[in-house]
């Protein structure tokens, strides 16, 4: 594929450029439009002609007396117009006092308002379109007033995502609405996402990822790109976020949509002269928390004590020869390489460099927190945007520009120009356009780009793979120790010290007890950098033509996208020279540097790519109408899309879904609603007629409050009762395709000799094939049949409002492989051929409660939402385990599964009366977790593994919100928490002394068991401490021990803004407000039991691992403190 | 109107849908995927397909014998080290073998099964292939299904048989068969195999079944059954009822000793038909070989040599690591530590004049000089030698490459200490010596042939059977052959129990390190096998060295002496591997006693 890639290259310069040009020519069309009209018509001609002098200021308040931001402010019958800003205020300037103001606002009643001569100044109270209920939300392949969902839909406010300060979306999302979690794998920059899951997870065997809709497009499901264009996004560009809960709702996404779906939508053209808009914001980010290592003095003392008891239980002295003498132990505990007595021995010295070595830091003796010397930097976060809004009556404009630049938290020692630093860049550019040519067409052209640069430490080939780079990164950290020699010294990269391992001598007095093992800086500095670029252009037309003249009600409508994403992994190898290092045998005072080779740089352009493209369309016919009190519309759409990977793709065939959309609404009144929605969906993972399901739903609603019975008052203000009831799909199994196919041999997999030897040369190699994968032509679609009762009520003149939803989902028909095959089939587990098998049942509430008044000036508003979820496999294909214990059936998804501790052999007594450990062999010695034997049969072992805990994601979810506002200042906090929920400690991450010479933690010294601590009463939270622990020792099997609770509760973000106006200092310089805030993200975790660790408790455990795992890598994830200004012109 | 607008609404819809769908929902042409006609359409796909089927049964990592990563069944079998911590053999050695850890995988003998079903059920459908050599192909899939029977045979017992490739719609259950069962089976697929294969293959094509390997799998399958594991009344452990018979014979019979002697007088005749025969450029009948060391070391290591009747082809350098067996002085040195010979082991070999050495003993009064290592070192008979290396020693089978010299070895080969602690224990794992096995005359090479059938087997199948038949005199005469090409006098022994246990010897001495012992000594029922053998005390040498970086330099040793290094496991339920605990959950196997 050498030939395209001269090609992709300048694909990649002209592409963006493409789009710019553009962007700036349909700007141009549109100024030049409206100049155009100025000279056509000598109406608007008048008012433009004069000198704009007469200014006008105001604020918008809503029925509360809350700031509206967003309303559109215009002088009638001209194009000068606003829109308010984020507290609601507008600043305009008419050319004299006689005009009409004209405010509009979606949900509010239209506003005109004669200027006034005098004043100028203006507070108007929009007051809401026919009742309080005309709040929209953005659902399916359409909009809806709020009052008239039938569905479970919660939306995020964008200015909370905004004030989250964080670089994902993802990551915003959650904490700020009821029924979406998340999880976070990773805290580094670029690749810190967060998992989503919209109201838990109903499969056991296939993705819990929700569908990602970003401006009506569906975003690809296929390989894990779900996220991507999501994560890229700037928070600025995003007007709404809704979430889709229930089949209502996502019936129409049919076989994507059993996971819910996340609806985006940006920001777009208002009416209005040209509003510039510029944000900035300065962050500073570091590890939300470290785990702390012991000292090297506690590491010796500690090792000392762990090798007497290796001695004594197994009774062999084989660690002796580490043992550290009582001499070493002071040269530790005084950061020296020699006593006083030693340095006196060197007869060889001077008394002056007796002298100096006496106060000599010690190289080989140190302390070093490795930990925090590599987290513990503080990031530094930029962000930029510039937007600007404004438009006609024949064309709207939204353009917005942003830059974003995260550093991290991972230590950049910046050696001869080195950068072992984590690095995200990305610049984005959305330019989203409405044209109406002619009077019932409207165009709308949404143009964007994100341009991504993550930068970091180059481990593995593939940049997302956090198994081998999180290992490689992490691992040195806790198989090294604190007193290893650190990897820079006097600005040279060292990766030895003289005679590791080897005998004693002045140069090298640790001798054997010593290892060197790279130290974490030193892998950082070797690792070289890599550079993955991505490159995600989204182009889209979308029109919608009125046919009014055919029929009243009747519009069509049509969409076409283009997503082009293009990623490349450059890696850049180190030529650092590394040197190994000793102290001089003659003079001990100075440092010896050997080595130093430097070695060629060498640069790795085609390491990875992750390119991909995306075709959509639909097209389709909207009707409504109203007939009495009845207001009835009625959408059928077709859509299509395209998904393919043109390099490495195994089937060189795009993967497709097509679908049809169809809903009929009903509403009397707006107090009866009723609606059917239909998803009708084809896959190409099916076979031909099988591919295409319909996924129906029904969901109607009740507002008695409407109802003419229902007597008006101030304490119940609205009441509406919901439910809804239907089927999604999915047919994503791992990412495999054609899941229908015969079974698939490969004729490359591997090597094979054949031929006559002459003993020296290998013989002739011929490939050899395999039988692959194996199809089931039955397959079809795993079905989630989801239901929904809901009520939402406001009381107190709106104060009060009140959301609560009930839900359940069951899956079955589940895409997985059967778990009884025998091994004689002889086809490995991969391999089996995929079946509908297995079902779940999901389900929870969710309550919200808002509270929102003002005293005087003083705004306040307080919310909370609580979420409740969960799931039980109904049946799952299995073994039939002996035990009702050891099932996965009758289990919560992802439950954890291990033995049960029952604290530790305190006495010989206990000891000697212990049922047979099959794990260990039975060595148990006092100081070892005590394990229940369940079945009774006096072993431990497999028979005795049971559910423990709960699942890694936790049950319960809920946040509150504080909003303040006085007169410029507004303020907001928001707290979240989780509760049942479990986080399982690998043995990497807990064991000590890894092969001798691994890290020991704080924790660790703290909490390990001793027979003095057991005899003092003092709780106990490890086991013994002895070396080798891979032998003899049972402590790390899988057990409940290791399995700690999630349940925290997160002072997760804090706002503080103040707002200038009316000063004549930003009048001259044309400003029309300035906000000025400073916020703060997951800035305090009030409780934690993972605090220890150095884990935040909404980590996602990746690996549901246990014993003999080795994925305890966790990238720290971070907080972030934010400084930022705003400016509206 | 309003009708006519929802007609046409809904047919323009439906249209376009369907006028779409060949264009959005794709079904890929076969680039890339193969179906099971596309690989039987061509003699070259086929062959690709058979080759992949060798891969897996003969190939390193695919084939029970070969799964394990960077540790090989030595490690387990009394003959080397229980390597690194990260070594399955170190859990096993410490802890035993258990259901949930064992270093087979079962299963992977079921995926080779099935790819040689599907060759074998196809083959006939490819058009380029005369007929002769699709009757070969077919000849060498149940070779190859007889040798992966007969491992699995050796590790558990009888197991399911699985007499073709299963279609997912098909009851898939297969019991396990009894061992007569499988015995039987076995030998059906040798005898057929055998009737097809060719006595040689031409020279491009070597490396494929002949008919001395598929006779030669028949003649260990039936030693096997003869040995005491099975070939006895009462089983090493009862399963119960007619259960036993899942693990022994439940009867001895004489006879089945007279069934290998022959199946192993077969092997060999068409052996020497193939032009198979032992290496021995000097010896006569009982006269000790002088080049004992050259032959030994080329039958072991040389690819392609006559003596191999059939080898693992496999010449990547990942088969040798795979055994920690890859380059001692540079590559992967991190996974090759801590699996040296064992003290255990060690008096297995004899010095060259056929007498015992004395070596150092746990419990002697004082270590000794390094001088004496190096000295006895070289006394002993050139198997040894050929086999092993130590420290202060350059490697006799590379006898002028300086790669194989002390100057070179990048590895510690010893467990060592700066100062004396004896008697006191320093380290474990670098034994007693260093194994250089497969690799004499390499130099540089790293890859190697692991041999699976030498002649030297047939030799010793017969001194066995004959000797367990009662026919003593030609019980000596095969031993002899082997002793004697190893440079050892003959032997006049002929008291049938001591004869039993030079021959055992034998088989220890001429094939360490072959993936024998582990089945050798189980398969024997040898009394002492957790004391000493397999399981109980284990012995390594401990030294003193001084303070030079490289430990192998001979100025650098001080002493040495022997002491225990660890206790390794053993149960009597060892004697055959378990079966995963999934497929006896899943119900499709019972479970072998102990487990």
């Amino acid at each position: 594929m050498k030939f395209f890639a001269p090609l992709r290259s300048m694909q990649k310069i002209c592409s963006p450029c493409l789009t710019l040009l553009a962007t700036l020519t349909l700007m141009a069309l549109s100024v030049e439009n409206t100049v155009a009209r100025v000279s056509s018509n000598f109406a608007f001609s008048k008012f433009e002609n004069l000198k704009s002098n007469f200014p006008i200021k105001g604020t918008v308040l809503d029925e509360l007396g809350q700031p509206i931001p967003g309303v559109s402010v215009q002088l009638k019958g001209t194009t000068i117009g606003t829109i308010t800003d984020i507290n609601g205020k507008f600043a305009l300037s008419v050319p004299d006092g006689d005009g009409t103001l004209s405010l509009s606002f979606l949900g509010y009643n239209t506003y005109t308002q004669q200027i006034n001569k005098s004043t100028g100044v203006l507070t108007i109270k929009l007051q809401p379109s026919t009742n309080s209920l005309n709040e929209v939300v953005v659902t399916a392949f359409g909009v809806q007033k709020r009052v008239n969902v039938t569905g479970a839909v919660s939306t995020i406010d964008s200015k909370d995502v905004v004030a989250s300060s964080v670089s994902n979306i993802t990551n915003a999302l959650v904490g700020n609405a009821p029924g979406i979690s998340g999880l976070q794998t990773s805290g580094e920059p670029g690749r810190n996402g967060t998992k989503i899951y919209i109201r838990g997870a109903a499969t056991y065997a296939n993705s819990t990822d929700p569908l990602i809709v970003i401006d009506g497009i569906e975003q690809p499901n296929e390989n894990g790109k779900s996220y991507d264009q999501l994560n890229a996004m700037d928070a600025n560009e995003i007007e709404s976020i809704s979430i889709l809960k229930d089949a209502a709702s996502t019936a129409v996404y049919g076989i994507r949509g059993a996971n819910g779906v996340i609806i985006i939508t940006t920001k777009r053209g208002v009416n209005g002269k040209p509003t510039l808009s510029f944000t900035s914001n300065f962050a500073a980010t570091q590890a939300s928390n470290l785990t702390l290592s012991a000292s090297s003095y506690d590491f010796a003392l500690t090792r000392n004590r762990a090798i007497n008891a290796y001695n004594q239980n197994e009774n062999n002295p084989g660690y002796n020869t580490l043992l550290f003498t009582p001499d070493e132990l002071w040269k530790f505990q005084n950061n020296r390489d020699y006593t006083p007595a030693e340095v006196d021995a060197m007869t060889f010295l001077t008394a002056e460099q007796k002298a100096s070595l006496n106060q000599s830091p010690a190289l080989y003796y140190g302390n070093h927190d490795y930990y925090k010397d590599q987290f513990g930097d503080t990031g530094k976060q930029a962000q930029y945007n510039i937007s600007v809004r404004g438009g006609n009556e024949k064309v709207k404009y939204y353009t917005s520009f942003g830059y974003f630049n995260q550093g991290s938290i991972l230590k950049d020692s910046h050696l001869d120009g080195t950068n072992t630093g984590s690095h995200y860049d990305r610049s984005n550019f959305r330019s989203n356009f409405d044209i109406k040519p002619v009077k019932n067409t409207t165009i709308s052209v949404n143009i964007s780009g994100q341009f991504g640069s993550v930068i970091g430490p180059s481990f593995g080939t593939n940049p997302y793979d956090n198994t081998i780079r999180y290992k490689q990164l992490i691992q040195f950290l806790q198989e090294g120790n604190t007193y290893q020699v650190p990897g820079v010294i006097d600005g040279k990269l060292v990766t030895g010290v003289n005679g590791a391992n080897g005998g004693i001598s002045i140069s090298n007095p640790l001798g054997t007890k010593q290892t060197f093992n790279s130290t974490p800086d030193a892998i950082l500095l070797q690792s070289g950098s890599g550079i993955y670029n991505q490159t995600l252009l989204t182009t889209s037309v979308k029109v919608k033509h009125d046919m009014n003249y055919l029929l009243k009600g009747l519009s069509i409508r049509g969409t076409a996208n283009y997503d082009d994403s293009y990623n490349k992994y450059i890696t850049i190898s180190s030529n650092l020279p590394s040197y190994t290092v000793r102290r001089n045998p003659t003079n001990p005072n100075e440092l010896q540097f050997y080595g130093g080779t430097i070695t060629p740089i060498n640069i790795n352009g085609d390491s990875y790519t992750g390119t991909y493209h995306k075709v959509y369309f639909d097209a389709g016919i909207d009707y409504e109408t109203k007939i009495g009190g009845s207001n009835i519309t009625a959408l059928i759409l077709g859509k299509a899309s395209k998904f393919s990977i043109p390099f490495g793709d195994a089937f060189n065939t795009p993967s497709g879904i097509m679908g049809l959309v169809n809903r009929v609404t009903y509403n009397y009144k707006e107090r009866y609603q009723a609606e059917f929605n239909l998803g009708y969906n084809g896959t190409e993972n099916f076979a031909p007629g099988r591919r295409f399901g319909f996924f129906p739903a029904y969901s109607a609603g009740w507002v008695p409050t409407s109802e003419s019975f229902f007597s008006k008052n101030k304490y119940v203000t609205f009441l509406k009762f919901r439910g809804s009831y239907g089927e999604v799909g999915n047919d994503q199994l791992n990412a495999a395709r054609y899941l229908f196919l015969p079974s698939q041999f490969s004729l490359n997999s591997g090597t094979y000799y054949i031929g006559t030897s002459n003993g020296t040369d290998r013989l002739p190699a011929y490939t050899t094939g395999r039988e692959g994968a194996l199809g089931n032509p039955l397959v079809t679609w795993e079905r989630s049949i989801k239901s929904d009762i809901g009520a939402e009520a406001r009381f107190f003149n709106d104060k009060l409002n009140l959301v609560l939803d009930f839900y359940q989902e069951k899956r079955d028909n589940i895409l997985s492989s059967l778990g009884t095959i025998p091994a004689s089939f002889g086809v490995s587990n991969g391999n089996i051929p995929p079946v509908n098998i297995g079902s779940t049942i999901n389900k929870g509430y969710e309550i919200s409660l808002a509270w929102r008044s003002k005293v005087g000036e003083f705004n306040y508003g307080i919310n909370g939402a609580l979420s409740y979820n969960k799931n039980k496999v109904i049946y799952r294909s299995e073994p039939s385990n002996p035990n009702p214990w050891e099932n996965l059936t009758g289990a919560p998804i992802g439950q954890y599964f291990g033995l049960v501790s029952d604290g530790f052999f305190n006495t010989p007594a206990e000891l000697a009366s212990r049922p047979f450990n099959s794990f260990n062999s039975n060595q148990n010695t006092l100081g070892d977790i005590r394990y229940k034997d369940l079945n009774g049969d006096n072993l431990i072992n497999e028979r005795d593994r049971t559910s423990i805990g709960y699942s890694n994601l936790p049950q319960f979810s809920y946040n509150s919100r504080l909003n303040l506002s006085y007169k410029g200042f507004d303020a907001s906090i928001l707290f979240n928490g989780t509760a049942k929920g479990s986080f399982y400690l690998p043995q990497n991450m807990v064991d000590v002394y890894f092969k001798n010479y691994g890290n020991l933690y704080q924790w660790q010294v703290d909490g390990a068991w001793t027979p003095e601590r057991v005899a003092s009463g003092e709780s106990i939270t490890y086991p013994r401490v002895e070396i080798n622990t891979n032998t003899s020792n049972s402590n790390f099997v899988k057990s409940d021990f290791w399995l700690k609770s999630t349940d925290f509760v997160k002072l997760k973000n804090i706002e503080i803004g103040y707002t200038l106006k009316d000063l004549s200092i930003l009048r001259s310089l044309k400003i029309s407000s300035l906000r000025v805030y400073a916020n703060g993200n997951n800035l305090y975790t009030f409780k934690n039991d993972l605090q220890k660790f150095g884990l935040d408790p909404e980590t996602a455990d990746y690996n549901n691992g246990g014993y003999g795992n080795n994925q305890g890598y966790y990238f720290p994830i971070t907080k972030v403190y934010n400084f930022g200004l705003n400016v509206q012109f | 109107m309003k009708k006519i607008i929802y007609f046409l609404a809904i047919s323009f819809a439906s249209l376009l849908f369907y006028a779409c769908q060949k264009n959005f929902l794709e079904i890929p042409n076969t680039t890339g995927v193969v179906d099971i006609n596309k690989v039987f359409s061509s003699r070259l796909n086929a062959q690709a397909e058979l080759f992949g089927a060798y891969k897996q049964a003969l190939g390193y990592a695919n084939n029970g014998e070969n799964n394990f990563t960077y540790s090989s069944v030595a490690s387990i079998a009394g003959e080397r080290a229980k390597g690194n911590s990260w070594h399955p053999t170190y859990n096993i050695a410490a802890g035993g073998i258990t259901a949930n850890q064992t270093i087979f995988n079962y299963s992977l003998i079921y995926t080779t099964v099935r790819s040689l079903w599907i060759v074998n059920e196809n083959i006939d459908k490819v058009p380029d292939m005369d007929a002769t050599l699709k009757d070969q192909v077919k000849g060498e899939t149940k070779g190859l299904l007889a040798y992966m029977y007969m491992y699995g045979l050796k590790a558990y017992g009888g197991i399911p048989l699985v007499k073709k490739s299963y279609s997912p719609s098909e009851d898939l259950t297969v019991p396990r068969a009894t061992v007569e069962e499988t015995v039987n089976y076995i030998v059906k697929l040798c005898d057929e195999a055998a009737t097809t294969l060719p006595s040689t293959w031409p020279a491009d094509q070597k490396g494929r079944l002949t008919k001395a390997a598929v006779l030669s799998i028949k003649a260990q399958t039936l030693m096997f059954a003869a040995r005491p594991l099975f070939n006895s009344a009462t089983p090493y452990l009862s399963l119960g009822g007619t259960n036993d018979k899942l693990i022994s014979y439940g009867s001895f019979s004489g006879q089945r000793w007279k069934d290998a002697i022959n199946a192993s007088l077969a092997a060999l005749t068409e052996a020497g038909n193939a032009g198979n025969s032992l290496i021995n450029t000097t010896g006569t009948a009982n006269v000790p070989n002088t080049s004992a060391l050259a032959d030994y070391g080329i039958a072991t290591s040389t690819p392609g040599n006559k003596e191999v009747i059939l080898a693992s082809q496999d010449e990547s350098n990942e088969a040798a690591r795979y055994r920690n067996l890859s380059g001692y002085w540079t590559d992967t040195k991190f996974n090759n530590q801590r699996n040296g010979l064992l003290g255990n082991f060690l008096p297995n070999y004899r010095k060259a004049d056929g007498t015992d050495q004395d070596w150092p003993k746990v419990g002697d009064a004082a270590p000794r000089a390094a001088s004496d290592y190096i000295t006895r070192f070289g006394q002993m008979e050139p198997r040894f030698r050929a086999d092993f290396a130590g420290p202060g020693l350059q490697a006799a089978n590379n006898p002028n490459d300086a790669k194989w010299g002390f100057n070179s070895w990048g590895v510690h080969i010893a467990n060592y200490s700066g100062t004396n602690n004896f008697p006191a224990t320093n380290d474990y794992g670098q034994g007693v010596a260093w194994p250089t096995k497969f690799y004499y005359g390499a130099g540089g090479r790293l890859w190697y042939e692991f041999p699976i059938f030498r002649v030297a087997e047939l030799y010793l199948n017969l001194a066995e059977a004959y000797n367990e038949d009662g026919q003593t005199a030609l019980a000596l005469v095969n031993l002899n052959i082997i002793r004697n090409r190893g440079g050892l006098a003959s032997s006049t022994e002929t008291d049938k129990v001591k004869l039993k246990a030079l021959i055992q010897r034998e088989w220890a001495v001429e094939f360490y390190d072959e993936n024998h012992r582990f089945f050798d000594v189980r398969h024997w029922r040898l009394p002492d096998i957790g004391n000493g053998i397999v399981g109980g005390k284990i012995l390594e040498f401990q030294w003193q060295i001084g303070s030079a970086s490289n430990k192998s330099l001979p100025s650098n040793l001080i002493n040495y002496y022997m002491s225990v290094v660890y206790t390794a496991y053993w149960n009597d339920k060892m004697h055959l591997e378990p079966f995963p605990q999934s497929e006896v959950n899943k119900g499709a196997v019972i479970q072998n006693p102990g487990y």
